[in-house]
């Protein structure tokens, strides 16, 4: 093969990522007037973290007492004050809006009295998570249906399977994207006077993850084309995520059994974590991870999750309740009695909260170019509450699409730099021009064994960090370069797609092990072994953008315009 | 515990290459309850990357998984492995793609 065909496509607003955010970002951007593109590198409305979230997960703060002062109080705790205030207060208020707008596209929300039933989870100071008609777990699959459907009958363009790879850079912003084309193995180029990253998160780059295909697309085509970038360290692992029974792994039903079922999150020895620990270590993804380290942690690398004190009436009242979800059914098929034996639940990668540096109107300070949901930082700041990352992305989406779509009516389209495009396509085309070579999913595991080892929760240390990166720098220089796809078909080549998948993975990781070596503090689930401490002077950014073929690393104090932290 | 065997035929037919769709056959190892996706990522991994086919949520939800099993149409993400499989593409709501990957449309 010598040549790749190349497809031009030009639009006002292209938005990369279908998933809650880019959706919001669609709609919004298509109601400022403006010709709008969606693009997904998967099947549309059936990508995306949020379009599976199982429970209610959605927290809106639409029944008084509870207000969105509250509820932007409680972000900014449980993010121990790193989120940019200006931001989440407009990410507060737009959530409301959003609700509303679901609300009327017809999401099944349950109501007594004209008020929404609400659900309390850990954090909230008012239930502030609205249960559905439908049992919880196709909570996800009711907001991806309301949402797709507005897409069809807003009639807004849709490309799928289209793997946006690279940004176009201009002299002083980006130009567009451009991407393969999975179904014809073409590139396509999209010329843009806004560009929207609605990527997603980076958690697959994370060997035990709830979302393999994250590979922090958007981010790492941004820190490609020198967008500043932030809040890398932090992530949040989700404790109760199964590892056992095996084929359930990577799952998130457990969360049933902690906040249905009160289930007690024990060590080998039966002792309780959450009344073991105190201080920073006692959540629980800490909780567990220290376990596992001391050799406390259950047969398979965890902890148990047991709802053994439950009566088995009672348990089976949950279920019914629940109606019978489908993993419980999956379960008994495999005759695994959930009561009798013990499931083990470790921390998984679910979402990122560090990517591109964006102001309170989603808008990363490169021309041209905003991002939102997963992509965008300093929305949770260090850690979140359950529930709450699905509005704030969703929100993100609706203020980056309308503020894009505002800009847009009044500009030209950007310049591209002479040749840019045509080199951009040549490095995704390599590893398909190579004969042999690492494979990328043999990458993809190396770079997975490193973060596991030297980018873990439980010891992270200036030494380990400092070795993980050298690791990964070293993967970039030679296996990356050395990258082969042994399949050659253009027609939905899985491989290829992977190899993109890898070269993101590699320098996300590269971003994350360097933005946690930076921050000489413990915060959220950031715990530093030789700095242990939350430290005050600590609430500052660290952030992150390319220099040639280093990183260049500043940090940014954190300002305080609305709420400020608490004395001590 | 990989100590389980399924011998598994899978339709194949790319547009760009094939006059007509055949069946290739695989031998996979894999766990106890493994599902029909395991072995179809197991083929990826081990066997033969050019193998297309779709999947995302890995629970049930997404449908993008939806192929027919043993003449069956199924989620290869929730349905338990046999010991002989034949897996081909759910073509009748569905465009065909490559092998096992199609084009939804519907909803």
């Amino acid at each position: 093969m010598s040549t790749i065909g190349k497809d031009h496509l030009s639009v006002d607003v292209l938005i990369v990522g279908a998933g809650v955010a880019g959706i919001t970002a669609a709609i919004e951007a298509q109601q400022q007037g403006v010709d709008v593109l969606l693009v997904t590198k998967g099947a549309f409305g059936r990508d995306g973290a949020a379009t599976w979230t199982s429970g209610y997960g959605f927290q809106v703060a639409a029944n008084p007492p509870d207000s969105p002062e509250i509820h932007f109080a409680d972000t900014l705790k449980v993010g121990r004050f790193m989120n940019d205030q200006r931001l989440v207060h407009r990410l507060i208020s737009e959530i409301i809006r959003q609700h509303r707008n679901l609300d009327e596209w017809g999401v099944r929300y349950l109501k007594e009295n004209g008020r929404y039933v609400m659900m309390r989870l850990p954090g909230e100071s008012h239930p502030r998570v609205p249960r559905l008609t439908i049992p919880g777990e196709w909570a996800g699959q009711e907001y991806r249906r309301s949402l797709t459907r507005q897409v069809k009958k807003r009639s807004i363009r849709v490309i799928e399977d289209l793997f946006v790879f690279d940004l176009i850079a201009t002299r002083d912003g980006i130009a567009g994207a451009v991407g393969l084309d999975l179904r014809k193995g073409t590139f396509l180029v999209i010329q843009a006077k806004e560009t929207i990253l609605a990527t997603g998160g980076h958690m697959g780059s994370y060997r035990t993850t709830t979302i393999p295909q994250a590979s922090g697309d958007g981010t790492a085509a941004a820190f490609r084309a020198g967008v500043t970038l932030t809040d890398l360290e932090f992530a949040d692992f989700y404790a109760y995520t199964a590892i056992w029974p095996p084929v359930t792994v990577g799952e998130i039903w457990p969360s049933v059994f902690r906040y249905e079922l009160n289930g007690k999150l024990l060590n080998r020895l039966g002792e309780d974590l959450r009344e073991k620990y105190r201080g920073p270590e006692r959540v629980p993804p800490l909780a567990i991870e220290r376990e596992v380290k001391a050799g406390r942690g259950s047969p398979h690398g965890g902890a148990y999750l047991s709802i053994r004190h439950n009566l088995r009436e009672e348990i089976d009242r949950v279920f019914a309740r629940m109606g019978h979800p489908k993993w419980l059914k999956r379960l008994q098929a495999m005759r695994f009695d959930v009561v009798e034996q013990d499931i083990e639940v470790a921390p998984a990668g679910i979402v990122s909260f560090g990517g591109c540096r964006v102001d309170e109107n989603c808008a990363t300070g490169t021309l041209g170019l905003f991002a939102a949901g997963e992509a965008g930082a300093s929305r949770e700041g260090a850690y979140t509450n359950a529930g709450n990352s699905l509005p704030l992305c969703m929100a993100m989406g609706a203020i980056a699409g309308r503020e894009a779509g505002r800009r847009a009516k009044k500009q030209n389209h950007h310049i591209p730099v002479n040749g840019k495009v045509e080199e951009l396509c040549d490095r995704a085309l390599g590893p398909m021009l190579r004969d042999r070579g690492v494979r990328p999913i043999q990458l993809r595991r190396t770079i997975q064994e490193i973060l596991a080892g030297y980018g873990s929760l439980i010891g992270r240390n200036e030494q380990r960090l400092t070795e993980g990166l050298e690791k990964i720098s070293q993967i970039k220089k030679s296996d990356l370069e050395d990258m082969c796809v042994t399949v050659k078909d253009k027609t939905f080549n899985l491989e290829w797609r992977e190899a993109l998948e890898v070269r993101n993975i590699a320098d996300v990781a590269e971003l994350i092990l360097t933005a946690a070596r930076a921050r000489k503090e413990s915060r959220g689930l950031h715990y530093r072994e030789d700095f242990p401490k939350e430290e005050k002077s600590w609430l500052k950014h660290v952030v992150l953008k390319k220099d040639g073929e280093k990183i260049d690393i500043t940090t940014e104090p954190v300002t305080f315009p609305y709420l400020s932290p608490p004395e001590s | 515990m990989v100590n389980n065997t399924s011998i598994v035929k899978v339709w194949r037919f790319n547009p760009e290459t094939d006059r007509e769709p055949y069946y290739k056959t695989y031998e996979v190892h894999h766990e106890e309850n493994a599902t029909v996706l395991d072995c179809l990522n197991y083929i990826y991994e081990y066997l033969d990357p050019s193998v297309s086919y779709r999947y995302a949520c890995k629970i049930g939800f997404c449908v993008s998984c939806l192929m027919v099993i043993n003449g069956k149409p199924g989620f290869t993400c929730l349905k338990i492995a046999e010991k002989e499989m034949t897996i081909e593409p759910q073509i009748k709501k569905a465009k065909l793609i490559k092998d096992l990957a199609t084009d939804f449309q519907d909803d």
